[in-house]
């Protein structure tokens, strides 16, 4: 007969008064499948909305930029063009309406064969969500160096208080 | 007037106070120490400490406890004082005049007059751990503080959080080797989910006279979650898995969030109806933080809602640790095994990381970020990129953390509803 691991525990219980070792251990891996079931479950309904959402995102940034090219293209068909400025060189934005914003599709090549017209168009959005104000861009750079890693560093340390 | 004295001396503490008061003195003392001067889980361990002080010394008139007949001394109850009433069929009562009462009988539906209510402060505000009040109301804040948006961004690392509650099974089958029941030891594992509330929230409904030890016991780990889990850590992983740098996260849109609360709440409450109380008020403090229309609300559950509560649920369990219940071998073996529990989750969920990184080799998870599947929100996240931090200090897990982490806090609810349902009825 194997041993006796657990005293006596109430009687009002759904499992049975006494629990062997063996008893013991296949409540422990019932309960561990309970967590698993649970969570596999909420892992598959997230990976479901995931995929459904992801999509989604994709699509409407797709439609958000070929509308932004489209509205520049069209803004920088009646307007004057805007000076081409060497890459390396950033000029301080200067008010114009947001319309505007962007640079031209057909002009995106001129200042970087690499960039496409949609990351011109999502570079553009970025920049209007940030300074929320009307602007031109002269010049897109690639940043090189380590400024985001730095840029979290320095959030990590923000957010500790110091003694 | 040498007999006034006399008289006064009768009417104070001092003839009231044993030895076992003076060793919860200072085990309250070593408790306050830790909080204050080492900065120890500050806002629970204070009140818990001046809740353990105020339940050794000898007060009178907010705090009332008995010695129950199974050995057990309870704390916070209180009486009431009426009389039971039996309403006459109308048939027999005078015609317009108020049904006359009788005293009841043995079947009869009793009424009671409550005429008064003798209790003091204290009797009244530990009611709200009794009642397991203030556990699901401390999840409401939890929701309102947390982000689910790394789980979301990162599903499969869920499966570390259902894997850190390997301890809690571990030490379920040890605490029954030590000669505990099977309700006290499912009060004692829960401890190695690291989650303060929850631990309180089962110890409360199946072993009530463990709740002072298992309470001091899972916070007291969860405070030295950046002391137990390193060395852990260290020894289960290798130098390259330590390098591992994962994907920046996805954003997760509002709409997304708002139906994984919903979701998620839906799915628990099926499977485990028992934990429906901390489950639902976890995702509704969510629902709040997430829905961004009701700004007022979350800011009271994220400040004064949880603060409030902090401070009684902390002097609540503390009153608990009377000299009578606290000072026994049990208590010994509770801190003993929610070692054992915590060191064993931290494991699970690190060998867990290792186990899916077999099956995806293209897209590796760093196993550091396993051991914040124990919950512990957010220190045991904190650990595990300050620790990938010392090998490669561009590398940030702490977002990948807290998906584990607070897949960590979902699974130690479900688990605790298992444990209830399965032996609380």
């Amino acid at each position: 007969m194997p041993p006796l691991v657990l005293a006596a525990v109430s009687e009002q219980k759904t499992i049975s008064a006494t629990l062997r070792i063996g008893d013991s251990i296949v409540f422990q891996l019932d309960g561990l499948l309970v967590v698993f079931i649970a969570l596999g479950l909420i892992w598959a309904a997230i990976t479901v909305l995931g995929i459904y959402f992801k999509r989604a995102a994709i699509a409407a940034a797709a439609a958000s930029a070929a509308s932004a090219v489209k509205t520049a293209a069209t803004a920088a068909a009646v307007a004057r063009p805007a000076p081409v400025v060497p890459l390396t060189e950033v000029v301080p934005a200067a008010p114009m309406p947001p319309a505007a914003a962007a640079l031209p599709a057909d002009s995106a090549p001129a200042l970087t064969p690499d960039l496409s017209p949609e990351l011109v168009a999502v570079i553009a959005a970025a920049v209007q969500l940030t300074l929320r104000d009307a602007y031109r861009i002269h010049a897109i750079v690639p940043v090189a160096g380590h400024d985001w890693a730095h840029e979290g560093r320095r959030q990590i340390f923000a957010s500790h208080q110091i003694r | 007037m040498w007999r006034g004295l006399s008289d006064f001396w009768g009417t104070t503490g001092f003839s009231l106070v044993t030895w076992e008061m003076g060793v919860m003195w200072a085990v309250a003392g070593l408790l306050l120490w830790l909080a204050i001067a080492k900065n120890v889980e500050p806002l629970l361990l204070v009140p818990l400490a001046f809740g353990a002080l105020l339940g050794n010394l000898p007060t009178r008139g907010i705090l009332n406890g008995e010695l129950r007949p199974d050995g057990v001394f309870e704390r916070a109850s209180f009486q009431l004082e009426g009389r039971l009433l039996v309403p006459l069929p109308s048939s027999l009562a005078p015609d317009g005049a108020a049904p006359l009462a009788v005293p009841a009988r043995g079947t009869d539906r009793q009424l009671l007059t409550v005429e008064r209510i003798q209790g003091g402060l204290f009797d009244f505000i530990s009611q709200g751990i009794k009642l397991e009040l203030f556990p699901p109301l401390i999840f409401l804040g939890v929701g309102a503080l947390t982000d689910f948006g790394p789980l979301i961004a990162m599903p499969s690392t869920i499966f570390l959080g259902a894997a850190a509650q390997l301890g809690v099974f571990i030490a379920f089958l040890g605490s029954g080797l030590l000669g505990f029941t099977a309700k006290q030891s499912a009060a004692i594992s829960i401890i190695g989910g690291a989650d303060g509330p929850t631990a309180i929230f089962v110890c409360n409904r199946l072993a009530p006279e463990l709740l002072g030890a298992v309470a001091v016991a899972a916070y007291s780990y969860m405070a030295l979650v950046p002391l137990i889990q390193p060395p852990i850590l260290r020894l289960l992983t290798t130098q390259d898995e330590r390098l591992i740098r994962m994907p920046a996260l996805r954003p997760v849109s509002r709409q997304e969030k708002l139906l994984f609360c919903l979701g998620v709440m839906a799915i628990c409450i099926l499977i485990v109806p028992d934990s429906s109380a901390l489950i639902a008020m976890l995702m509704l403090g969510n629902l709040l933080r997430e829905c961004a229309v009701t700004d007022r609300l979350v800011k009271a559950c994220q400040n004064e809602i949880v603060n409030v509560l902090t401070i009684f649920l902390g002097v609540s369990v503390g009153l608990t640790m009377a000299a009578e219940s606290f000072l026994a071998p049990a208590t010994l073996k509770v801190i003993f095994m929610g070692a054992i529990a915590f060191a064993i989750s931290t494991a699970g969920g690190v060998l867990m990381a290792k186990f899916m990184n077999l099956f995806t080799p293209h897209h590796q998870i760093n196993p550091l970020i396993g051991s914040a599947g124990v919950s512990a929100v957010p220190m045991a996240a904190r650990v595990s990129h300050n620790e990938g931090q010392k090998y490669d200090r561009g590398n940030y897990l702490l977002m990948h953390a807290m998906g584990p982490n607070v897949a960590g806090m979902i699974a130690t609810a479900v688990l605790a509803g298992y444990f209830i349902s399965q032996l609380g009825h």
